[in-house]
């Protein structure tokens, strides 16, 4: 897993449509145990194994690092309920969870079309999941059940094999939206072992140019 | 469309860990992408491993689990 953090695809999309309705893109703090060491990127549309917590409204600020006001900065605390290692945070624009299961049949390797959800699927058809191995896919069939159909290597994530309990999260692409699944920026980084009561204190800035 | 959106940005994401005891462990900055070549370089050479330490201290003096 390579340490990083990215405005996603769906970051950018959302800056763009802030910027002409004078408002704020979101503020929300979600962490998660990214238990796949998977690396975040641009493609992300959710994180790769939320934890349990409830997301945290934190503080948006514009501030200042080399131009003035050039920098918009998200702070927050998240406090774990529980032993774990938590590797991933990421700003989100509502407190509301998206849709999530597991995988009982994964997609096999990266070309597979179909696998198995734990959970029966409740998502429209035509909708995108994030796998926890890193990839988004395409649901393109199966709402309503348990069978799903996808495209691999959606919103230009690259297939990646994945696995029978991964976690698949719906989440929007540019120009759409999902209560709870726009996903604005995401980091991975090397785990922090939290015991219950431990808490994280977050300070996401990002900086256009 | 596919989206292999990567538009120059800096994005840096900074950390405390707060422990239920309250002993504090400042981390600084723990995830970061860098527009500026020399702040990219700077991040891959000293920054990266700077905050893998940190985290491993952080991981060494774990709060007593409740």
């Amino acid at each position: 897993m390579a340490t990083t953090a990215v405005l996603t695809a769906k970051g950018r999309d959302e800056y763009q449509a802030a910027a002409q309705a004078g408002t704020i893109v979101g503020k929300v703090l979600g962490w998660g145990t990214n238990p796949k060491a998977a690396t975040a990127a641009a493609s992300d549309v959710a994180l790769f194994t939320e934890a349990a917590e409830a997301r945290v409204t934190g503080t948006a600020a514009v501030v200042t690092t080399t131009t003035t006001n050039d920098t918009y900065q998200v702070t927050g605390t998240i406090t774990s309920g529980s032993a774990q290692t938590i590797a991933e945070v990421a700003i989100t624009d509502s407190t509301t969870k998206p849709f999530s299961t597991t995988w009982s049949t994964a997609p096999t390797t990266t070309s597979g079309t179909s696998g198995t959800s734990a959970g029966s699927y409740t998502p429209a058809n035509s909708t995108y999941i994030q796998d926890a191995s890193g990839e988004v896919m395409e649901v393109t069939a199966g709402t309503g059940t348990t069978s799903l159909t996808v495209v691999r290597g959606a919103n230009g994530s690259t297939a990646v094999t994945s696995a029978a309990s991964n976690e698949i999260t719906q989440g929007a692409i540019p120009g759409a939206s999902v209560t709870g699944g726009n996903l604005l920026m995401h980091a991975t980084f090397t785990g922090l072992a939290l015991n219950n009561g431990d808490s994280i204190a977050f300070t996401c800035q990002i900086k256009l140019t | 469309m596919a989206e292999t959106s990567n538009v120059k940005h800096t994005v840096e994401v900074s950390a405390k860990v707060i422990r239920a005891d309250g002993t504090v462990h400042d981390l600084g900055v723990i995830a970061a992408q860098h527009k500026s070549v020399l702040k990219r370089l700077h991040w891959r050479l000293f920054g990266h491993s700077q905050a893998q330490r940190r985290i491993a201290a952080a991981n060494a003096h774990p709060s007593v689990a409740r």
